[in-house]
């Protein structure tokens, strides 16, 4: 009996510290020395001193910086807005009684399958050659050039993250939306509900911690917003698609500013976790509230 | 007895840990069964091949010594990340520019000034070189050269009916308004790739501002809005001659369609030349130099050393390292690389025959020459994201007045934001 207990202790520890070990090895160790750094004036190789404050100074005081933060609050804004709204309203479609309904939701998983790099590059296509010749067929000249070559260039990079961003919205609130039972709504029908009622009513008050967990996750992956915009745009034209991480990658590694960088990191990281747990915070309330 | 078996794999798994973080930390060249193997790194990839028909003719005349050539796309990065772990290759080819700058900085590389080969280089370009720092030492031979120029399509010259090339501003600009009165698209641009901007604005600014301003922008005794604006009064000016979408064009896709016969023009280096010939085989094609001043003996070509070498003085083979370098240095050998990477060559005597560039190939052998004023930039300035949005604010048709004063600001911030003394 004695010994049985003191497995039951163990084993959890022992599956945990594998992983447990790698991640401080991979991830806790090189996020404290980026943290160390950023109080220095490393420029990536060689020698360093200390300098306080100083690089985070710097970063309230420089145009650049504060341009990229406001473009990534725009964008986050925007991509967390469209995307879960659209997925909402795709995944209360797809759970309803329709033809073809699993091909339909295979083929809306499709974007998630593919690797951001890929999509990029044939958004590229699709921006740079498909639309201009569209648009030159039809002589329309707003759509004849290409999107990512004008002031516009966010919006371009905006279409593409909501197209590949609402698969994994769209799973997780199909997964919420099957786990309500159909007694339920059968009971609103009796009672003679309308269906938009019944959505926000019931559906939605019992999805909510779906609703929750997409809103965190997807407010903290567009706060960090990268790859596409690495495949499309490179942060241009003129620095308007460059985001913090962009930014933090071709300056810090590019441009030998590593220290400043990594203050900058150490920013976006506060800026990301507060944000998180305010969400999380507020939105708990809503749950509760709702239930 | 489970707490014993605990321990034996807790201790397993950090010992494996530890083990992978010291492996990492000693990777390095190294010598085995008497055979050296050198380190070879190259920051560009197109010319891989090249080297490696080179290498394996050095490998047959020297057998115990092997060469390894690394030529990663991210060049910059990784040679980094070299300096970072504070081991780099025993041979390196690298760009006259802000890559070898760093490598110089952190004190990693020999002197070659007192090796035999240097004195068959020409001089101008070991100057480029040596004046990117202080001292008179020479970190790297100069080997291959680029050019900067105008390529042009002959065919819709002649369609146009321009017989001969221009050689002022004025001629050059005359000719772009004869292009678009018959309907041909005088430049192709291809700013969606934003290093294109500044190939343009390269050969504007070398032939406009003097070699001493840097210094001063770098003491902050001037700036771009003081000394720049007719630099960037003439970028905007060949915009006008660009084709409809200039901002949004790729590399890949303006060279398409310039091999296509689309535009008469490109404002660019020689190196964009095989990538047209292998598109077009029957493309006829010429290169002059971008006559931006008004007098014609002002001008020169913007030239830059593409490629140089540079030993490390860590290597512990220094002496095949130098034999390596000297071999590539051979006159039939720089002859070979010339030919197939239809560069040109840092050494006196070793000359570009081909027809395609004959418009500029007098100028560069005579040394009529001025280096890229971007070499001597800070490393982290990066001007092409300020050229691009002058390109787009262009495209939305703000003043040129306008223009050219919030570009030159813009261009004034990212230098101060980059110019931060060590």
């Amino acid at each position: 009996m004695e010994r049985l207990k003191k497995k039951r202790d163990i084993t959890p520890y022992l599956m945990v510290l594998p992983l447990a070990i790698l991640f401080f090895i991979f991830h806790t160790v090189p996020f404290l020395r980026g943290v160390f750094y950023s109080f220095t004036d490393w420029p990536g190789y060689g020698g360093w001193h200390f300098v306080g404050l100083r690089n985070y100074l710097y970063m309230f005081s420089n145009s650049q910086i504060s341009q990229a933060y406001w473009f990534t609050f725009k964008f986050a804004l925007f991509a967390t807005i469209f995307v879960n709204a659209i997925s909402l309203a795709l995944a209360v479609g797809l759970n309803a009684n329709i033809k073809y309904k699993k091909v339909l939701r295979a083929l809306y998983f499709l974007p998630y399958m593919m690797g951001m790099l890929i999509v990029g590059f044939i958004f590229n296509f699709i921006f740079g050659t498909m639309i201009p010749n569209f648009g030159k067929a039809l002589d329309w000249s707003s759509i004849s050039t290409n999107i990512l070559g004008t002031d516009h260039a966010w919006v371009g990079i905006l279409i593409v993250t909501i197209w590949q961003g609402m698969a994994f919205n769209i799973l997780i609130y199909l997964s919420g939306l099957q786990s309500v039972d159909d007694e339920i709504y059968e009971a609103a029908l009796i009672d003679g509900t309308t269906p938009w009622k019944r959505f926000w009513k019931i559906t939605f008050p019992l999805i909510a911690p779906f609703f929750t967990i997409n809103l965190v996750l997807s407010v903290k992956g567009y706060l960090m917003v990268f790859d596409q915009i690495m495949a499309m745009t490179s942060g241009g034209p003129g620095n308007s698609t460059t985001s913090i991480s962009v930014l933090i990658y071709t300056q810090g590694f590019q441009s030998s500013q590593f220290a400043i960088q990594s203050a900058n990191a150490v920013v976006l990281f506060i800026i990301v976790a507060a944000i998180s747990l305010l969400q999380l915070n507020i939105l708990n309330k809503r749950e509760e509230r709702l239930q | 007895m489970f707490k014993e078996k605990f321990k034996y794999i807790l201790s397993g798994v950090i010992g494996i840990a530890a083990a992978s973080l010291l492996l990492t930390g000693c990777s390095s060249s190294s010598s085995s069964n008497g055979k050296t193997t050198l380190q070879f790194f190259s920051t560009k990839t197109e010319n891989a091949s090249t080297y490696k028909k080179l290498i394996s003719k050095f490998e047959k005349q020297n057998p115990n010594i092997s060469v390894k050539l690394s030529s990663p796309s991210n060049a910059g990065t990784v040679l980094k990340s070299y300096l970072s772990k504070n081991s780099i290759p025993d041979v390196m080819a690298v760009g006259g520019d802000a890559n070898f700058l760093q490598l110089e900085k952190a004190h990693v590389l020999k002197d070659l000034s007192r090796q035999s080969y240097v004195s068959k280089t020409q001089p101008v370009y070991r100057k480029m070189i040596t004046s990117l720092y202080s001292g008179n030492k020479l970190y790297a031979v100069p080997y291959a050269i680029n050019a900067s120029g105008v390529i042009y399509n002959k065919k819709l010259f002649a369609q146009a009916g321009i017989t001969e090339t221009p050689t002022t501003w004025s001629e050059f600009i005359n000719d772009c308004k004869i292009l678009k009165s018959k309907n041909i698209t005088p430049i192709e641009f291809t700013f969606k790739d934003s290093w294109t901007t500044l190939a343009v604005f390269n050969q504007l600014s070398a032939n406009m501002i003097s070699k001493n301003w840097i210094n001063k922008r770098l003491d902050n005794k001037t700036t771009f809005a003081k000394t720049h604006k007719q630099v960037m009064a003439k970028y905007l000016e060949l915009l006008n001659y660009g084709q409809n979408d200039y901002t949004g064009t790729s590399y890949n896709d303006g060279v398409a369609a310039f091999a296509k016969d689309k535009a008469a023009m490109m404002v660019n280096g020689n190196f964009v030349i095989p990538g047209i010939t292998q598109l077009n085989k029957n493309a006829d094609l010429g290169m002059f130099m971008l006559p931006v001043n008004e007098k014609a003996a002002q001008n020169k070509v913007t030239s830059g050393v593409d490629v140089a070498l540079a030993i490390s003085n860590k290597t512990e083979h220094a002496k095949a390292a130098e034999k390596f370098v000297k071999f590539l240095m051979e006159n039939g050998n720089a002859k070979q690389y010339t030919k197939e990477q239809f560069a040109f060559s840092a050494i006196k005597g070793v000359t570009q025959n081909s027809k395609l560039v004959s418009g500029i190939s007098s100028q560069l052998e005579k040394g009529q020459v001025v280096n890229y004023p971007d070499h001597y930039y800070p490393s982290a300035l990066d001007l092409t994201k300020v050229l691009t949005q002058t390109g787009v604010n262009a495209k939305s048709g703000m003043s040129a007045s306008k223009n050219i004063t919030q570009s030159l600001e813009n261009a004034d911030k990212a230098f101060n934001s980059a110019n931060i003394k060590e």
